[in-house]
């Protein structure tokens, strides 16, 4: 683009691509001065291409297409989540509807120096099936969340770098440095949605011994992954 | 609530707070207070997105799960209901959102000056390999249905271009490009209308927020016509009609 150029008449696209679109713009009166104007063909592309930043700062300005693009790329693994926490196919698809509504009105706040932006997506997803699960009285299970073997570092799909929320391998890594219980009480909690008390129960130790083993691990996490 | 729950707590106390809220361990008293704290500490609130960008990982390996079919247009038709209404421009125009408005400006336009050198260098190019390539300009192209529209946006009685609007009627979307500082005078802010023709009222099309692009209400625009920006109270035209000085305007044409 060329400085400031007179109101003008003709244009002429001189060149376009996959990117997009060079139009000149010259001036009847003034034929010397010419002004290149780049329109990018950002819709042209599929969604599938445009990354999930940019999808949510196109649904902050009110593109529901962007939001469905969000939806097609990331509610399978939110509903996976989700269903983790409440057990319940019927309320976990509530919540996916939820976190949906959430991501739709409070895209404007999404800060990509903040995070990346599946994690957002993430922690919204986590908070509506928390919400639902707190209201709920339920019995704690043993099951296969406290096993973290399943946790490995192996390569990630196509899909999974897609969505990809940061290093897991150093963070299953940094999981492995921890004391069994301290560990357990992080990932129930993560991927269980259950409370101290919950996990009191469930592991049949006091209170005050859950809360600081979950303390513990997370500060030795912290220590590990900034080391 | 008398006092902030944080004010009793050491440094360390607020870090695990932050940790173990971003976790999902607290019961919901627990977690209904620290939801308050994030609402209104900016620092609590990046303690805790560090630590849920931290935690994350651990979903790396949930299983995907499909959602019905019926999932999506459920969702679709609350998107229209009231409470899903996205905040105005005047609601978010508190500083964090200004802050992440700028930010997000910044890096559309390094994205852009990127394809932009891109396609530049294609054309040019081409434009060297094969000059007789280049159609004559100000060839005649009114056939077919026009969807995108330029228009160059300068103040009345003035040739010098302020602003460039590049309207596509496909996508419905206005894009902005500033050709230099465009300065936004004490508290007002600057508002982007439409006029049919001359015998048409103007119709406001939104308030301009830095530069970028700007969704255009569905059968707001017809194939022609002129855009026209003017100064008006923060919020936008009280009237629905501008009110302030008109300071940009520029005719819409066709591209081919």
């Amino acid at each position: 683009m060329t400085s400031a150029c007179p109101h003008t008449t003709d244009k002429t696209v001189i060149g376009n691509d996959r990117l997009g679109t060079v139009i000149a713009v010259t001036i009847a009166s003034r034929p010397s001065c010419l002004i290149v104007v780049a329109q990018l063909n950002t819709d042209k592309c599929r969604m599938s291409d445009i990354s999930l930043e940019t999808l949510i700062a196109r649904t902050a300005a009110g593109d529901q297409q962007a939001l469905r693009a969000i939806y097609q790329q990331t509610s399978g693994k939110l509903l996976g989540i989700i269903t983790g926490i409440l057990m319940d196919r019927a309320q976990a698809e509530e919540a996916l509807q939820e976190t949906f509504l959430t991501a739709w009105r409070n895209a404007s706040r999404f800060d990509p120096d903040r995070g990346h932006p599946m994690a957002w997506l993430i922690t919204i997803a986590r908070s509506r099936a928390i919400d639902s699960v707190r209201k709920t009285k339920r019995s704690p299970q043993i099951d296969d969340a406290a096993d973290t073997s399943t946790f490995q570092s192996d390569a990630p799909t196509p899909e999974d770098i897609a969505i990809q929320t940061g290093d897991a391998a150093q963070l299953a890594r940094c999981l492995d440095e921890l004391r069994t219980e301290q560990r357990n009480c992080i990932t129930l909690a993560y991927w269980r949605g259950y409370t101290h008390s919950e996990l009191a129960e469930l592991l049949n130790h006091p209170l005050g011994t859950i809360k600081s083993w979950t303390r513990r691990g997370l500060s030795s996490l912290k220590d590990c992954l900034t080391r | 609530m008398s006092g902030d729950p944080l004010d009793n707590m050491s440094p360390e106390d607020h870090e695990f707070l932050a940790a173990e809220y971003a976790l999902g361990v607290l019961d919901a008293d627990q977690m209904k207070l620290a939801a308050g704290v994030m609402d209104r500490d900016p620092d609590f609130a990046a303690l805790v997105w560090d630590w849920s960008n931290r935690l994350a990982p651990l979903s790396h390996h949930v299983a995907w799960l499909e959602p019905d079919p019926s999932l999506w247009p459920k969702i679709q038709a609350r998107l229209a209901s009231p409470e899903a209404a996205q905040p105005t421009e005047s609601a978010t125009s508190d500083i964090g959102a200004e802050i992440i408005q700028l930010r997000r400006a910044v890096r559309t336009w390094r994205a852009a000056a990127i394809a932009i050198t891109a396609i530049a260098a294609s054309a040019a190019l081409l434009l060297f390999a094969n000059p007789a390539w280049l159609p004559p300009l100000g060839q005649d192209r009114a056939d077919a249905a026009q969807d995108h529209f330029v228009a160059l946006l300068a103040p009345p009685g003035s040739e010098e271009a302020g602003w460039v609007a590049m309207v596509d009627l496909e996508t419905r979307q206005i894009m902005l490009v500033p050709y230099g500082v465009f300065e936004t005078p004490g508290e007002q802010v600057h508002e982007l209308w439409y006029i049919q023709d001359s015998d048409s009222a103007p119709r406001s099309l939104g308030l301009i927020a830095g530069s970028g692009q700007l969704p255009v209400p569905a059968a707001a625009l017809e194939r022609g016509g002129t855009l026209a920006v003017s100064l008006e109270p923060r919020g936008g035209s009280p009237t629905g009609l501008p009110t302030g000085p008109v300071v940009l305007l520029g005719d819409l044409t066709p591209i081919p």
